[in-house]
């Protein structure tokens, strides 16, 4: 803080407060660390699983990738093969093929 | 941040405790817990017991040791997880409480009347009340900004320092510190306010 800083009424009381000694004590509680301790190792990953926890998360991504790349060529593709289907329907019609024949016939 | 005891390897603990050692996980929380215990003590939530936040802090240094890369020394690592972990308790603490000038003991009262006083060379003689009243105003900041006023007016720590512990840049540790400063200066602003009324 800056000697020639106008001391506001914040300022004035931080240094009051700063007066109070902070509580001293801080040796470790009886049990604290055994129980941490064997906490801790139970709940901590191994390499092995942290290697797979890496792993799928770039597994997931290129899931994602390969998700939006399928549902982008699908959409394209069906709507470019909408007109050529509805063709196909009608040539493969046997009843409009009669149709359009006996019509010609006559 | 000096180490709680330069002298002390932690690179061999980390190591034994990775192969899973019991005795050197226990001997790193020993050595820690001085460290992580000021850090809980300071911003310490209200109605939040320091064993159990601190507890909270040792959990997550255990499950994200594998992230631990060496880049800075293992204290400040340690440091601002425990930094995160108050801010994040703060926060789950949404409501704030207003501050009314009817809350304020006698000795509070005394210390805003000393503090508000135009008198530069002034300052409270009743630290433990000064700290109580300091301690009701900073509960109605944000939990960032409680955090980051009070390592760098109390604890008296850089900006650096701040953005080291904090994991934010020089440049949001002002700002936040400058908002701070102006709700905090509004907050007696009312007080003085209500003290007239």
């Amino acid at each position: 803080m800056k000697r020639d800083q106008k001391k506001t009424p914040w300022i004035r009381l931080a240094e009051a407060a700063r007066k109070q000694p902070p509580e001293a004590s801080v040796e470790v509680p009886t049990g604290f660390s055994t129980r941490v301790a064997a906490q801790g190792l139970s709940e901590m990953k191994g390499g092995l699983a942290v290697a797979l926890d890496r792993f799928s998360w770039r597994a997931l991504a290129a899931a994602v990738v390969v998700m939006l790349l399928c549902l982008t060529s699908f959409y394209s593709g069906n709507s470019t093969n909408s007109a050529s289907s509805e063709d196909e329907t009608l040539l493969l019609d046997p009843i409009s093929e009669y149709i359009e024949y006996s019509s010609a016939q006559s | 941040m000096p180490d709680p005891t330069p002298e002390f390897d932690f690179e061999a603990c980390l190591e034994r405790v990775r192969q899973r050692n019991q005795a050197a996980a226990r001997e790193l929380v020993e050595q820690l817990y001085p460290l992580v215990i000021r850090i809980v003590r300071a911003h310490l939530p209200r109605r939040v017991q320091e064993e159990d936040l601190s507890q909270e802090v040792f959990m997550k240094m255990f499950t994200r040791l594998e992230q631990y890369q060496g880049n800075v020394p293992f204290t400040h690592w340690v440091s601002r997880i425990a930094v995160t972990t108050c801010i994040d308790q703060l926060r789950a603490q949404r409501r704030r409480p207003e501050l009314r000038w009817a809350d304020l003991s006698e000795n509070e009262v005394q210390v805003l009347d000393a503090v508000l006083q135009a008198d530069d060379a002034q300052t409270p003689d009743d630290s433990l009340a000064a700290r109580e009243l300091l301690e009701k105003l900073l509960a109605q900041l944000k939990p960032q900004d409680q955090v980051v006023i009070r390592l760098l007016d109390l604890e008296q720590k850089s900006v650096a320092e701040v953005a080291a512990l904090t994991g934010w840049n020089s440049a949001l540790v002002k700002v936040r510190a400058f908002r701070a400063r102006r709700k905090l200066q509004k907050h007696f602003d009312q007080l003085k306010k209500a003290e007239r009324s």
